[in-house]
């Protein structure tokens, strides 16, 4: 099945400009490692930042003397070559950029349970603000009910899942905003891995998550 | 032209050296190359591949310094837009030249013009830059090295008219459109940002840069 839900054209933008922080530009720089139609633009993007540069110049603008940068050139280090890293990840096989980062992360931190067939690594998080974390989900798994404080993006690695609002596989980009109420549940065989920004809280739905809500929320 | 020649011929006789009139050496040639002008090629920047090949084959500094008069007004005046002091601008383009030096090897001309190279150096520069003043983790690997990656196993669009086409592309969209994109690539404003400089509704903010990004596609021949 192939990806039918890419990053908004806004988002895509501010990635290729660099305004993202760093969770974002990983969920968006992971869908690109994984969509060849929006990386296709993306590169469009670069080189529409390049003619934005070629055709920034201003003729009275000081020029900058050299000296400074050809006199550090040589005892510079150069950057460490990366490591190709083919192995998987506690069994998990992930695409660039997310791979690199989880190598990392990994090192310190274990999976979480959240509720039974529901484990995640939270890889980056600030109190209040977003959250983001890499899920793994049993097959057939139900997740309950909820709606969202703020927006849920999810770029799916692996397996899929389906809502009321559609079926979503490896590759696609899922955005939730504010008012979209859903029940994922993973498909059947295999385990649905995905990462998942969060910057509001999941709200339950139901009297029971009118009550749970208050405990919940942070 | 027969004039020209006589006073060409009579220096000669009169044993003075003469530096040969442009009206009789190129008449034809000017027409056409004021003919080819209006298409605004710069010449430096055909030369710029060239450069990035001597400075990667050669570590020719001579290379180095003209690329640099080339590139380093353009970066400074790109990169003061938005509102970064002037010693974090200085900063991110020694950080960005000391880069292009050492990792020129790793151009390649099939992938892009040398200026979308450079501008892709800058960008994770600022991006670097911007998180070691928030003090925001920057132990991570760079995102974009690692797509970039990725990218390097595609198959290659047509890019070699692409940044010309691209900006012409820029300025014919509508002004509102084309504000959007300017200001994020120059201001380094995100769309929520533009919408509140604009006083604008998100939404309205991200269809500007959709309806804007249809002719950008249609320049690099993506079909919709």
């Amino acid at each position: 099945m192939s990806i039918s839900h890419h990053p908004h054209d806004a988002l895509l933008l501010d990635y290729s400009a660099g305004n993202m922080d760093e969770p974002m530009s990983l969920l968006v720089g992971t869908h690109l490692s994984l969509c060849h139609e929006c990386r296709t633009l993306a590169q469009g993007l670069d080189a529409l930042g390049g003619a934005l540069l070629e055709n920034s110049y201003k003729p009275n603008k000081n020029v900058e003397t050299l000296g400074n940068i050809i006199s550090r050139r040589d005892d510079y280090n150069p950057l460490d070559p990366i490591k190709k890293l083919n192995q998987p990840i506690d069994g998990i096989y992930l695409p660039e950029p997310i791979l690199s980062y989880c190598s990392n992360t990994f090192v310190t931190k274990k999976w979480s349970l959240s509720t039974p067939g529901i484990s995640y690594v939270t890889l980056a998080e600030e109190h209040n603000k977003y959250k983001f974390r890499l899920y793994k989900i049993r097959p057939n798994t139900r997740a309950r009910t909820h709606t969202h404080g703020g927006q849920e993006i999810t770029q799916i690695l692996k397996g899929g899942f389906t809502d009321n609002t559609g079926h979503y596989v490896r590759g696609d980009f899922v955005e939730m905003g504010p008012k979209n109420t859903h029940q994922p549940k993973t498909d059947s065989g295999e385990d649905c891995i995905c990462i998942v920004f969060t910057d509001g809280p999941q709200l339950l739905t139901g009297l029971l998550g009118s009550f749970l809500n208050p405990f919940l929320s942070h | 032209m027969i004039y020209e020649f006589l006073t060409v011929q009579n220096a000669k006789y009169h044993n003075v050296t003469v530096a040969p009139s442009p009206f009789l050496v190129h008449p034809h040639i000017m027409k056409s190359e004021s003919a080819k002008r209006p298409k605004k090629v710069v010449p430096e920047l055909i030369e710029s591949e060239r450069l990035i090949k001597a400075i990667a084959e050669y570590r020719s500094v001579d290379a180095f310094s003209k690329l640099s008069s080339f590139f380093i007004p353009r970066l400074k005046s790109f990169l003061s837009h938005g509102n970064a002091l002037e010693t974090e601008i200085d900063d991110i383009i020694q950080e960005t030249m000391i880069r292009v030096w050492q990792k020129a090897k790793q151009f390649n001309p099939d992938k892009g013009q040398v200026s979308t190279w450079i501008f892709t150096i800058a960008r994770n520069q600022r991006i670097n830059q911007y998180r070691k003043l928030r003090k925001q983790d920057t132990s991570t690997r760079n995102t974009y090295d690692l797509v970039e990656k990725q990218m390097l196993a595609d198959s290659v669009i047509e890019t070699r008219q692409t940044n010309s086409t691209l900006y012409q592309a820029l300025r014919s969209l509508p002004p509102t459109q084309s504000e959007v994109i300017r200001l994020s690539f120059l201001e380094g404003l995100t769309h929520q940002e533009i919408a509140e400089r604009l006083g604008l509704p998100l939404g309205t903010v991200k269809s500007r840069i959709r309806l804007g990004l249809v002719r950008i596609r249609f320049a690099i021949g993506i079909r919709l």
